[in-house]
């Protein structure tokens, strides 16, 4: 009896991951086709004392099929770290394969799955923050429907599937309007809150959404990073092969 | 000073000062020229008691470089990247290197580079036996000596779209050979010659650098072609990998005796050694790759002398040899401080002709029985404030060589690094005549 029960029981919670999955494939719809992108990004750094520091970097991504996006990011300041590269090959299920070009030791180095949850630029994004966050590499729960920012919102939690991952999960709101996301909490391996990045000031490119700004607060070490973008540029024919290791040391 | 490092001193200094955030600059709309640069002062301390009265106790130098990108339309780019280096009281450590000076036509599966350039084969953290095409210069820092541009030419094929197959072609007609740090350098070891025997005691023979009296086992000398080929690959999707062979002179020379006392009738004692390069064949591989949360990484090579007998004397033999590194890398995150990292590496170095006699080896070769292990600590703040600490110990012997590193940024272009690099050392171990080298030093570096 239980037996057959069994199916029963389990469907809405079944029904809630497919809902909450076909949310966030649509979410992610929204960030596709571009064919490529150029993009520069200046990233403030705002400590708890509120002094800001800034970095800039110029990033390139190619759109592939199946979620195999190739991504190349070039610092160009601070100043003695002009000309270090990043070089990420988006697996869309395990990990990612990347690289990081030193210049002062003129040497491209690959990075760890556990190096992937060190900071970016000393900021409060990590490689894997801004690595590929592809649609597979996690499971999706639907929470309670949510207005924020005075829009109604689906309210996802999204858990890591592959391993040496910063979080335990990722809390996400996606507006029902025009299905963007809007804000996600990260909860450390301790499952205590981590940090809250927000995503404001949409546009549309084409058929794909961008937002011009991206702000994380870290709400242990009260430090803030916000990346603003500028000079966005897609489908202007980047060739393939600028984002091979070869090619780190080139500046663009 | 000669005028000539002066001069690009000076050039180096006024574009550092003028420059104030641009760091590109459009010349046309496809021309493009990117630059970046530094110029620092370093300080170093000798603590130890010197072997020789006339070794500096107190070292200072000023050191610059530019690095200028020339991008022209969609194939062809140029670059200068040439280092200075001035020594506030020894003549023979100013230097003006060319490290890159090059023209480079890049396509997407054929490149073609000429001109001076530096190449990085290395994988590893310690000791990379592959990295050989450049020579160093060991009077500036002998145990972390820079690498000096060779004047060549590097060809590159890519096979294939997804993972491709990569043959390089090097080709290095002119050879570039040693400054051995001599008479007034810290790191000079004459001292050691002499402890070989009483009669080189009496006479205390000198390692000069006098390039005219080097010898070369060729009659080419410095025009002897050299040539490498590479192959890279990468493997199971995670792991890249190099294959490579090396047909050219050993990087670091052997010595000869070059002039002579007559001590008593039929005890000739040399007085001053100069160098004598051989050419080798070597072959070898390197490999960095991902396994589950480690980085594991490698560099084997296998080293062949052309001819058995050494032309400098006829009578030194060597024997083929391998040396080895082998290693993985792991990186803690919050592990005591949340959004801090320490990165722990674990390297084992090897060389089949461990357990020889210093004197039977062809050159020196002290990394024989020894693990490398570095320990990385990142503070993740806006200054990229970091400590290392990495240590060589010989298993064997119980040597111990230890790094103890600060570096930070202040005021976004300033760098400062103060490093301590200390000696323990046992009297049979070959590096023991480098103790009076430890070392406490302060790097500051202003980028632009």
């Amino acid at each position: 009896m239980v037996k057959k029960l069994l199916p029963l029981l389990l469907l809405p919670i079944s029904v809630f991951a497919d809902e909450a999955y076909d949310i966030a494939a649509k979410a992610e719809k929204t960030q596709r086709n571009f064919g490529d992108e150029t993009v520069e990004s200046t990233m403030s750094l705002i400590a708890a004392n509120g002094s800001v520091v800034t970095r800039k970097t110029k990033n390139f991504t190619l759109e592939r099929a199946g979620n195999r996006d190739h991504q190349l990011i070039q610092f160009l300041e601070p100043a003695d770290v002009r000309g270090t590269s990043l070089l990420t090959h988006q697996d869309p299920k395990g990990d990612d394969n990347q690289w990081l070009y030193l210049p002062e030791l003129r040497r491209v180095k690959r990075i760890s799955s556990t190096g992937k949850t060190g900071s970016f630029m000393g900021s409060e994004f990590t490689y894997e923050d801004i690595g590929g966050n592809t649609l597979e590499k996690f499971t999706y729960k639907k929470l309670a429907d949510e207005n924020y920012k005075g829009k109604d919102c689906y309210v996802l939690e999204k858990t890591p599937t592959y391993a040496n991952s910063g979080y335990t999960k990722i809390k996400m709101w996606v507006s029902k309007d025009n299905n963007l996301v809007l804000r996600q909490d990260f909860f450390d391996r301790k499952n205590s809150l981590l940090k809250i990045m927000t995503f404001d000031g949409h546009q549309k490119y084409g058929n794909t959404w961008r937002s011009q700004k991206i702000s994380v607060e870290n709400l242990q070490t009260k430090k803030k990073s916000i990346l603003d973008f500028t000079s966005r540029k897609m489908k202007t024919g980047l060739a393939a092969d600028l984002f091979t290791e070869r090619n780190l040391q080139r500046i663009q | 000073m000669p005028i000539k490092t002066l001069g690009g001193f000076l050039a180096l200094t006024l574009l550092a000062l003028s420059s104030v955030g641009a760091q590109s600059v459009d010349i046309s709309e496809n021309t493009k020229l990117n630059y970046k640069g530094n110029v620092g002062l370093a300080y170093w301390f000798f603590p130890k008691d010197a072997p020789n009265p006339n070794m500096p106790q107190h070292v200072g130098t000023f050191d610059g470089q530019i690095d200028l990108n020339l991008k022209t339309g969609k194939y062809l780019e140029f670059r200068a990247n040439p280092r200075g280096v001035i020594d506030f009281k020894d003549e023979n450590r100013r230097r003006f290197l060319p490290q890159d000076i090059y023209a480079d036509f890049v396509t997407s599966k054929f490149e073609l580079r000429a001109g001076y350039q530096v190449f990085s084969w290395k994988t590893v953290e310690s000791v990379a036996h592959s990295d050989i095409l450049n020579q160093t210069d060991p009077s500036l820092d002998f145990f972390d000596a820079p690498k000096v541009g060779e004047p060549a030419i590097r060809s590159r094929m890519i096979f294939g779209e997804e993972n491709p197959h990569t043959v390089e072609l090097y080709y290095l007609p002119y050879f570039t050979p040693a400054k051995l740090p001599i008479a007034g350098n810290r790191f000079d070891f004459s001292p050691v010659i002499s402890q070989q025997s009483p009669q080189l005691a009496a006479v205390n023979p000198q390692v000069i650098y006098e390039p005219d009296r080097n010898k070369y086992e060729t009659p080419y000398d410095r025009w002897r072609p050299q040539g490498a080929i590479r192959y890279q690959k990468q493997l199971f999707g995670k792991v890249d990998t190099s294959f490579y062979y090396f047909n050219g002179y050993k990087r670091f020379p052997q010595l000869y005796g070059v002039d002579y006392l007559v001590l008593a009738p039929g005890a000739v004692v040399p007085t001053k050694f100069a160098q004598a390069y051989n050419p080798i064949h070597q072959g070898g591989m390197t490999w960095q790759g991902t396994l589950d949360a480690l980085l594991i990484k490698g560099d084997i090579a296998y080293i062949q002398y052309v001819n058995d007998f050494k032309a400098q004397d006829q009578v030194t033999t060597v024997r083929p040899y391998m040396q080895y590194t082998v290693g993985f890398e792991y990186t803690f995150n919050s592990l005591i401080v949340d959004s801090q990292d320490l990165g722990v590496i674990v390297e084992a170095l090897g060389d089949t002709d461990t357990g020889r006699n210093s004197t039977e080896l062809d050159i020196f070769r002290p990394f024989q029985n020894h693990v490398f292990a570095g320990l990385r600590y990142t503070f993740n703040n806006t200054g990229d404030r970091s400590l290392l600490l990495g240590t060589f110990t010989d298993y064997k012997k119980g040597d111990v060589i230890a790094r103890l590193e600060y570096e930070e940024r202040f005021f976004e272009r300033v760098k400062v690094k103060a490093q301590f690099f200390g000696f323990a050392t046992s009297k049979t171990s070959q590096l023991s005549s480098f103790d009076h080298t430890t070392r406490a030093s302060l790097l500051v570096s202003y980028y632009f």
